[in-house]
């Protein structure tokens, strides 16, 4: 027994040297000097503020006046040193706290000011802290978080009622939005809170809304490690936030999120009617209740994002956002690849931003865009980056458009576009690839980049009435009959013209052989009687008569010319009309000399005849 | 001439001046309207474009440049059923229009039914060929010019006595004949065409066609929005339609918009 402890004595003395040597690296953590104490207590209630170190104090703590409260019982040091060896490497940790029990007597806000310590030469202080003081209710309960035990450690005697007692005031759950309206799309926190007055030894099932109609997203919260006072209605309570979810709403209307609910065990003290002496000893004894907590259920209001308005590329972003948009070097060369990065930051459905619409230049190959998101811690805001590689395969300057990105402000009510700035990019011939230059560039055909629609009509757009129709109009017939009534017109007055000529001249052919016949047998008469000049002067009218009739020119206007002209214009053979003309001649002759001898009478006579014969059937022909 | 007369040749030189001056500030009025609805397009701001090109036609005025534009306008608001219909009315007094028919090719692609045309008989085919050569005023115009050539020409046939004249005004005339008989077919096909109502488009977003004109008729297909059908019969509030490819059914006229 003796030599086993003697062995222990020896045992300790490396392990000091040890504690010796890892000293500085303790110091080298870094010094924290931190004060703990509940932020609401009710009046004539005890609780306790701690100052905590994490190194140990070359000085004395100064702690600071506390006169807004009375000191019940400090200050009370404590100090608690670890060693531990985590894969042979061996460190320290040091934990020196001082503790002081205080009661509050009247309500209010009251500051607790900053304690000093000195470390190494060093001032270390702590932060201030405030504690509201509210007035006591009824229930004189001590809350349980105020003696800074963790929920689950129970150190009383244990007995679990079979029997599940229905949830009171003093323990309950809630599930709290920070609003209870909003567009579509756009971030609501949702905290699911425990409440309790009582002693929690230990949660059990727990389950959670289904929340039906909302995208939920899972923020991460640190690990419960004790419970938070908070005033509820004037009364305090332990609080603890067990989950928080970022909900985006997926439609409009009202949308109901079920209730949470947990399963809880309590711990109570048991009142027994006979306090025996261990009772005393031992402390209450205490009774383990299992509870099931059910929150209220809560109602969301979805509204409507207008549609008046909404600009054409608007693509269901909502919330307030800002964007960037650059290129990792404006001077390019061809084949080698750039990034252009489209940065939207900002409050709002950041998960479910789309990218915007990029017109890069065709010469440009580009790839899909990478998209990058980053939310912040509370997951209703943060960052998407969008990163778009592009390979430029043409030398030149070329230009990035303007990213325009619309999106919906829902504190506003309003949509917004975003414009960026449009970004010049200038290409250079790289190493390697054809590079083709204008005018020596083999030709290519016309790269479709996109289909539309062709333009509008401007100008005039010769508008007419919308029932109207040319085609078989008034005016159209009126047209048609203004042709035919010309047409009749002009037919009918040119045929009475036709006509009333054509009758004259075919009565004076039809009476051409008349009245020569009549005159020739006149001339008979004469050439029996032996009249010559009468004879003759008979003959040549009836030639002529004949020739006027028949040609159909007044006798006035009738020469020997003329005659011969028109006879020969009618066809006559030239030598019928020269004998015809001869006669005629003869005639004329004789009657201004009837004392010519070598005519006879009867042979001017037969000829006469004959002739008229001639050129009456020569005429005939050629009508015929 | 006494002062009454005077009175009367002054009224009748005045009136034509008058109304001149009134069609013509109509077509101001008109101009103004065109250039308010052509900014709003180019805008991006559709909906106000197409509330002024309807304004002209409600007030009894069209062309088929219109009607083109306000397709154009419907297109960009994505109205394609609409942009569909009016491309139609375009295409039917505009019928050789490039633009037209890129744009109502266009538009159709977007509609969900793809119907496959059967091939028309080649003589239909010929005919609409002829009929589209122009529009029904330009056909009047031929036709009453022809007429006016053929009639001309019997004139100086029947009236001239040279031989050569008559030989070569019988020719001509003969061929203005010919010009004002197709002319005058031709131009009754086209006004037809352009008033015909027979044709119209799916305005529901989805119809079932039945087999009889009543509900309880069997089903036979669906039809989407911007489909153009042809209506063979009607009974009531229904509509017999044909599909281009041949397929019949019958459907309420409230799911129709006539051409």
């Amino acid at each position: 027994m003796f030599t086993i402890q003697n062995k222990a004595h020896l045992l300790w003395i490396p392990l000091i040297l040890m504690a010796w040597l890892i000293q500085p690296s303790v110091m080298a953590q870094g010094v924290r000097f931190s004060v703990d104490a509940p932020r609401v207590v009710s009046v004539g209630e005890q609780f306790q503020i701690t100052w905590t170190l994490n190194a140990k104090p070359s000085s004395d703590i100064t702690t600071p006046a506390i006169s807004d409260f009375s000191v019940l019982f400090g200050p009370s040091t404590s100090q608690q040193q670890s060693y531990s060896s985590i894969n042979g490497k061996m460190t320290q940790s040091f934990e020196m706290s001082y503790t002081y029990v205080l009661q509050a007597h009247k309500t209010g806000t009251f500051t607790v000011g900053s304690a000093k310590i000195m470390v190494d030469k060093q001032q270390y202080q702590s932060e201030p802290v405030s504690i509201q003081v509210i007035a006591s209710s009824a229930s004189s309960s001590p809350v349980p978080g105020a003696q800074g035990q963790t929920p689950s450690q129970g150190s009383a005697p244990q007995s679990y009622s079979s029997n599940q007692v229905q949830p009171d005031n003093d323990v309950f759950v809630r599930v709290l939005t920070n609003k209870t309206t909003a567009y579509p799309g756009e971030p609501i926190t949702v905290d699911i809170k425990l409440y309790s007055r009582e002693n929690i030894a230990s949660l059990g099932n727990a389950e959670f809304p289904t929340f039906d109609g909302f995208f939920k997203e899972d923020v991460d919260i640190p690990p419960i490690n004790g419970l938070v006072q908070e005033n509820v209605n004037g009364v305090v309570y332990g609080t603890a936030v067990l989950k928080k979810f970022v909900l985006f709403p997926q439609k409009s209307g009202t949308i109901t999120i079920d209730p949470f609910s947990l399963e809880c065990i309590i711990q109570r003290q048991v009142r027994s009617s006979s306090r025996g002496f261990f009772d005393d000893f031992f402390g209450p004894s205490v009774e383990s209740v299992s509870l099931m907590l059910t929150s209220k259920p809560v109602k969301i209001t979805v509204k409507n994002i207008p549609s008046e308005a909404k600009p054409g590329l608007y693509d269901g972003a909502v919330g307030q956002f800002k964007m960037q948009t650059s290129v990792d070097k404006s001077n390019l060369q061809t084949n080698a690849a750039a990034t252009l990065k489209i940065t939207i930051s900002g409050s709002g459905n950041i998960r479910f931003l789309n990218v915007p619409k990029i017109e890069f230049p065709a010469e440009m190959e580009v790839y899909d865009p990478k998209s990058e998101v980053n939310l912040n811690a509370s997951g209703t805001g943060g960052t998407k980056s969008f990163d778009y590689v592009i390979i430029p395969r043409q030398t030149g300057s070329f230009m990035i458009p303007s990213v325009e990105f619309p999106y919906f402000d829902n504190i506003t009510g309003t949509y917004k576009t975003l414009r960026s700035e449009p970004i010049s990019l200038n290409v250079e011939a790289g190493e390697g690839g054809q590079v083709s230059i204008a005018g020596s560039a083999p030709r290519e055909s016309v790269q479709v980049v996109g289909r539309d629609i062709r333009y509008l009509k401007t100008g005039d757009l010769s508008l007419k009435s919308i029932d109207y129709v040319f085609f078989g109009s008034g005016l159209f017939w009126f047209f048609n009959l203004l042709a035919c009534a010309a047409f009749a017109a002009t037919l009918v007055i040119r045929r009475n013209h036709i006509k009333k000529y054509s009758n004259i001249a075919l009565l004076k052919n039809k009476r051409a052989n008349q009245y020569a016949s009549k005159r020739l047998k006149l001339a008979r008469s004469y050439m029996i009687k032996e009249e010559k000049e009468a004879f003759f002067e008979e003959v040549s009218k009836a030639m002529w008569g004949y020739l006027s009739d028949k040609l159909n020119i007044n006798v006035a206007d009738l020469s020997r010319d003329s005659a011969q002209n028109a006879l020969e214009e009618e066809g006559v053979e030239p030598e019928l009309v020269q004998s015809f003309l001869d006669l005629m001649d003869t005639c004329e002759y004789a009657r201004y000399a009837p004392s010519s001898s070598g005519i006879t009478l009867s042979a001017v006579y037969e000829n006469a005849i004959s002739l008229i014969g001639k050129v009456q059937n020569a005429l005939k022909n050629k009508i015929s | 001439m006494n002062r009454r007369t005077m009175k009367i040749w002054r009224i009748c030189m005045l009136l034509p001046m008058v109304l001149m001056f009134s069609v013509y500030t109509f077509a101001q009025d008109f101009q103004f309207k065109l250039s308010l609805a052509e900014e709003s397009y180019k805008d991006g701001n559709y909906p106000e474009s197409i509330n002024r090109y309807k304004s002209i036609i409600d007030s009894g005025f069209s062309s088929g440049e219109l009607y083109y534009n306000l397709g154009n306008a419907y297109f960009k608001n994505r109205d394609i059923k609409s942009s569909i219909l009016y491309y139609e009315r375009a295409a039917r007094l505009l019928p050789r229009d490039e633009n037209v028919i890129f744009n109502l090719e266009l538009a159709r692609s977007y509609t969900t039914d793809k119907i496959s045309e059967l091939n028309p008989f080649f003589l239909k085919v010929w005919i609409q060929y002829f009929r589209d050569l122009l529009s029904e005023k330009a056909w009047g115009i031929v036709n009453i010019i022809s007429l006016f050539i053929t009639l001309g020409g019997m004139l100086v046939f029947l009236l001239s006595g040279w031989s050569d004249l008559q030989r070569w005004s019988m020719f001509i005339a003969l061929i203005a004949l010919f010009m004002f008989f197709s002319s005058l077919s031709l131009g009754i096909l086209q006004k037809q065409n352009i008033t015909r109502t027979d044709e119209a488009i799916l305005f529901s977003p989805s119809v079932m066609v039945k087999s009889s004109p009543d509900e309880g008729g069997s089903n036979l297909f669906i039809l989407h929005e911007g489909t153009k059908v042809k209506i063979m019969d009607q009974l009531g509030d229904w509509r017999e339609i044909r599909l281009g490819d041949g397929n019949k059914g019958w459907i309420r006229i409230t799911d129709l918009e006539i051409i």
